[in-house]
């Protein structure tokens, strides 16, 4: 029994450190400037994840606080009800917008000569966490509310930027409105 | 015309759209109703006689849709106490009775067609939603009394 535990603990140490890596392994830390570009161009092949700014605002805590100082039972249950759904809607849209500039990146760079074996790795390593942390503030915003979470949402933010800023330029080079219709036959497959 | 004059055409159409109308308009919630209502209920299309007259029709129609964009991203990001006070100063500024016209915008909700058409979902459900509550507490505010008129 004990050497289950030894491989599972050597496992998840593996796992850690190939986390670790990745994250030093994209070249650089998403300038606003750099992201706001990849973003425009997304934006035309409607592939754009939403903004960072949009998340501060739903998950903001002053705007709990404004609310809870209005005096009014209805009001804050409402806001705290609409806020949750909102907090839903933002995770569920931030998901998919990634997942299909993944899924349309690993078609265009399937098709590449010259890949990068290292960044390649790194990648499905960050998007395998990215999903993992999704699905823990799904968890996380359905059982606290959306304002116990904003660190996390914070980390998730950062990801998802790293992973659009890495695999978005590919995609626009490509043109996303040629691979859709090939990312749909990858995806049945 | 090439692209770069009718782009240099568009900022200046803005530039004016800005310091000769929306300057005049108290509040960003005055401005963003006023854009809103340059546009064809039915078309989508915007439309303002005296930009289209000093421009073109197509370079007004730019600028319209740039300002309205501009505008209500700046109230989709503002935080809800920004927007409670945003709304009572367009609600001052009506010359409407408070009562009658936050009962019709709690029941109407007619601040969802002020949205522009390209504007992201998100966005717009976020704006919805914190007016929707700031509509709400103005309301109770007025319920109230004088005496709870200010911010808590």
């Amino acid at each position: 029994m004990m050497h289950v535990f030894f491989w599972l603990f050597l496992g998840f140490l593996l796992l850690i450190l190939l986390v670790l890596w990745s994250h030093h392994s994209f070249q650089d830390s998403p300038t606003a400037e750099r992201l706001d570009q990849v973003q425009d161009a997304l934006t035309t092949l409607h592939l754009a994840v939403p903004l960072r700014a949009l998340a501060e605002r739903i998950f903001a805590l002053d705007d709990r606080t404004f609310v809870a100082r209005q005096g009014s039972q209805k009001i804050h249950h409402r806001f705290l009800a609409e806020r949750r759904k909102l907090a839903l809607t933002w995770l569920r849209h931030t998901r998919a917008k990634v997942r299909e500039v993944m899924q349309l990146y690993r078609v265009s760079a399937g098709r590449s000569a010259h890949l990068r074996l290292g960044v390649e790795f790194a990648l499905a390593t960050q998007y395998a966490v990215f999903l993992m942390v999704h699905t823990v503030l799904h968890f996380m915003i359905w059982l606290r509310g959306p304002f116990a979470t904003r660190q996390v949402v914070g980390y998730a933010c950062g990801l998802a930027e790293r992973l659009v800023l890495e695999a978005g330029p590919w995609v626009v080079e490509t043109d996303g409105s040629r691979l859709e219709p090939l990312a749909g036959d990858w995806a049945k497959s | 015309m090439s692209t770069g004059i009718r782009r240099i055409n568009v900022e200046e159409a803005v530039l004016d759209l800005r310091c000769r109308t929306l300057a005049g308009i108290p509040g960003e919630l005055g401005r963003l109703i006023y854009l809103a209502a340059t546009r064809d209920y039915n078309t989508g299309q915007y439309h303002h006689e005296g930009l289209a007259s000093q421009f073109t029709e197509e370079v007004a129609r730019g600028a319209l849709a740039l300002c309205h964009e501009e505008v209500f991203n700046r109230l989709a990001l503002s935080s809800l106490e920004q927007l409670v006070e945003e709304l009572d100063r367009y609600v001052v500024s009506t010359r409407e009775r408070p009562e009658d016209l936050l009962t019709a915008w709690a029941t109407l909700e007619p601040y969802r067609v002020a949205i522009p058409m390209d504007s992201a979902p998100l966005a717009a459900k976020l704006f919805t939603s914190n007016l929707g509550v700031a509509v709400a507490v103005l309301l109770a505010r007025q319920a109230a009394g004088p005496d709870s008129q200010q911010s808590a």
